[in-house]
């Protein structure tokens, strides 16, 4: 087997009459690394599948494989395992003919013998818990059921890259869990890249080794998980993160005695040393976006808090393991997570405390992070 | 609004029977979810609550008047689909007034009725727009202005948020908790989502197959599942369940399995000193429900569970660790789901391959009985004997 090569992508443009779908895209996947690629529906995620696997052809850039250029070949001589978001099954074959057709296609580069092509369906079937059903046809199967049958066609290939387009959003949460660390797991054994696209940050987070941040055709940024959450490029970065994401609130910077506080509709919030050292450069009164964590406020009872500012209790959701409260405060709703549960009910008056020596600040304008 | 009373339903298709002797209570002004995998029958008792669907034995009540052989337009139940099922070429306003003038309601109450649910649901702006130009989310508020106009006993939600997607959901998710709360409605809720009935229900009915298994508040579903199938389905990731063999020694219980061994605390001994008819229980504990011990301990503690970090997840604010015993191996593909614990950090992960030590909280520590899948905790703190309550 050839050895494994780092796929990459420079400058490529995809456009769709007067819609551009992809700009001046730059990736680089290493050889057994996993990279998510993760953004909002039509973000381009899926138009990057299709021209890397060689279903379409970008209007510039280049794709190689190594030295190699893919964007000459065809798709079978580009040797891509992609799973399809839409699954495209064949109806016609069993669940175990659907996974083994890849290794029975024409014009293959290896052959497999029969007994190696039982062994290696039932492999994948197992990994994905659906060995008992390797008879049955797709008509008779679950979304779920599909979509894990389009997983085992990709990975039971011997491929130079694997592309899983949202490969697990249509199972159950528990069989999510199981899957993500089964399937990377398996991933891992090989040592060619994976491009794994979710519109689900957190998937992309729990799932990559390093994590694309793809909004409206261009790349935001490419960072390892803990820096793209902790350390998010723009807005519409710490939008897509976190459960639930940052609370991303409008205002303007000034100055109180030595102090650095952030003024916003009808409250302000005082921001810590290692905040203040961040903007050092930008002019007090700058307009900026404060993305303040769920986990990074508090929400007390007025009663007994005499500190903080005075809000008011929209919306209570206990989630078991945390709750998550929405605050009116001044013109803003705010979201507060906390693993502690103070029965609290609409319209109840509150006190909100902010602390955090992380909170996140973007410049209003660009929405890029002020740093 | 009415309390809305199920008493031993039953519903048969055939010789399938979708709903078994179903007997639930949704008070007046609470939430109610039902939630299940699909067959568990939250459906059919949903259609059978509206007067779509007959009710086979058993009889329903709203606040005490039997209504099974109502006809729907009788039961005074408003209803808000999946998708929507709005009049796409009316406005906001003409949807939502569309059920007062089949009544034929005088202008000037039908003006005001409607203005008050466009205000509540915060639609003002949207009022006179056509609703095939607004946004999913938008719909769905409309439709629930359409229902809440009737003044009718009871909604039934039905999957509201299922064709939205994650921001949307999200938002309209705590707008309808919120309007229930505040407006005081009687509503049942039908969803295959747990994080939406968890978060929206004043109380959770869990179903599976046809057979209601535990209606709880949600915080009581999650801590304390009276029986397996609820451990299992509520919560992400999944609580551990770990088949383990108990063993006595030195005056203390030792819980043996999967590679894994722990002493249980005194607390946990004595219950099922009193409880356990055989050797064999499952432990089942939540993933948060641990705390990591310091890995300055050399020496392994005997209520402590020994592992390795076979491989992390970053969850945001948390990292998901799986473990799996000290001396096994970390990197077999398909690994057994006993051999398998899953902890949830907040703060730093540990890297994978760094020995680690945890402490599971005994107050939240459940022990089922593999044979009936009880709770046998449950059994203890309801008072009731061993061999559950059918």
């Amino acid at each position: 087997m050839a050895q494994s090569e780092a796929l990459k992508l420079t400058s490529v443009d995809k456009r769709y009459g007067d819609t551009v779908a992809l700009e001046a895209l730059d990736l680089d996947i290493g050889p057994g690394e996993i990279l998510a690629l993760t953004g909002p529906s039509g973000a381009g995620k899926t138009t990057t599948c299709r021209l890397i696997s060689g279903i379409e052809a970008p209007d510039a850039g280049e794709i190689l494989l190594g030295a190699r250029r893919l964007d000459n070949l065809s798709p079978q001589e580009r040797r891509v395992s992609y799973m399809f978001e839409s699954y495209a099954l064949y109806p016609q074959l069993s669940v175990r003919d659907n996974i083994a057709f890849p290794l029975r296609a024409p014009g293959r580069r290896m052959r497999y013998d029969e007994r190696t092509i039982a062994l290696r369906v039932n492999e994948v079937l197992e990994l994905v818990e659906m060995a008992h059903l390797a008879q049955r046809m797709p008509a008779a199967l679950s979304g779920g059921q599909k979509q894990r049958v389009a997983l085992c066609r990709a990975l039971v290939q011997d491929a130079t890259a694997y592309l899983l387009d949202e490969p697990i959003s249509h199972l159950d949460a528990k069989l999510r869990h199981k899957l993500r660390g089964a399937i990377r797991r398996r991933l891992r054994q090989s040592d060619v890249p994976t491009l794994w696209c979710s519109p689900d940050g957190l998937e992309a987070l729990s799932v990559a080794d390093r994590v694309a941040v793809l909004i409206g055709g261009s790349i935001e940024q490419v960072d390892p998980p803990m820096r793209v959450y902790l350390a998010p490029a723009s807005v519409k970065v710490a939008r897509l993160l976190g459960d639930p994401p940052a609370n991303l609130l409008e205002g303007e910077l000034g100055r109180q005695s030595d102090r650095l506080v952030f003024r916003c509709d009808g409250f302000s919030i005082d921001l810590p040393e290692a905040v203040a050292r961040r903007v050092e450069t930008v002019s007090s009164s700058h307009k900026v976006v404060l993305g303040v964590r769920p986990t990074e406020l508090t929400v007390a009872p007025a009663s007994g808090a005499p500190d903080g500012a005075a809000a008011e209790i929209y919306t209570v959701e206990p989630f078991g393991k945390y709750t998550i409260t929405t605050v009116r405060l001044g013109g803003c709703l705010i979201k507060s997570k906390s693993f502690d549960q103070t029965p609290l009910r609409p319209g109840d008056p509150v006190r909100v405390r902010f602390q955090s020596s992380s909170f996140l600040l973007f410049d209003l304008e660009t929405g890029r992070a002020l740093r | 609004m009415a309390t809305i009373r199920l008493d031993r339903v039953w519903k048969r298709y055939g010789l399938i029977e979708a709903v078994r002797d179903l007997s639930l209570t949704c008070d007046d002004g609470e939430m109610l979810a039902l939630l299940g995998p699909s067959g568990c029958g939250k459906t059919s008792t949903l259609k059978m609550v509206a007067g779509i669907e007959e009710v086979s034995e058993g009889e329903i009540l709203f606040d005490e008047r039997p209504v099974s052989q109502l006809a729907p337009a009788e039961r005074n139940i408003a209803m808000v689909f999946e998708d929507y099922a709005l009049y796409p070429h009316l406005s906001v306003f003409e949807n939502i007034a569309f059920p007062l003038r089949i009544r034929r309601l005088p202008g000037a109450d039908l003006e005001r009725r409607v203005a008050s649910a466009i205000a509540l649901l915060g639609l003002e702006s949207l009022r006179d727009e056509s609703v095939r130009r607004l946004s999913g989310g938008a719909q769905q508020r409309v439709s629930i202005g359409r229902a809440l106009v009737r003044d009718p006993e009871l909604i039934l939600f039905d999957e509201p948020l299922s064709h939205l997607d994650g921001d949307q959901k999200v938002q309209l998710r705590a707008e309808i908790k919120r309007l229930q709360q505040t407006a005081g409605l009687t509503a049942i809720l039908v969803t295959h989502d747990q994080t939406e009935a968890i978060a929206m229900s004043d109380r959770v009915a869990v179903m599976n197959e046809g057979v209601l298994q535990q209606c709880d508040a949600p915080q009581q579903l999650y801590d304390h599942p009276q029986n397996l199938f609820v451990a299992d389905f509520i919560g992400e990731p999944p609580m551990n369940l770990i088949p383990v063999t108990l063993r006595e020694a030195d005056g203390a219980i030792f819980a043996d399995g999967g590679g894994w061994h722990m002493a249980l605390d005194r607390d946990a001994a004595g219950r099922l000193r009193r409880i356990a008819t055989s050797d064999c229980v499952i432990l089942g504990f939540r993933p948060e429900h641990v705390e990591v011990i310091e890995p300055s301990a050399s020496r392994q503690e005997a209520d402590t569970l020994a592992g390795r970090v076979a491989w992390t997840e970053m969850r945001g604010d948390s990292h998901v660790l799986t473990l799996v015993p000290i001396e096994s191996e970390t990197n077999s593909p398909a690994m057994s789901g006993e051999e398998q614990v899953t902890i949830e950090v907040r703060g730093v992960s540990p890297p994978v391959g760094e020995p680690i030590a945890i402490r599971v909280r005994h107050d939240l520590l459940n022990l089922f009985n593999p044979e009936t899948g009880r709770n046998l905790s449950a059994v203890i703190s309801e008072g009731r004997g061993p061999g559950g309550p059918k």
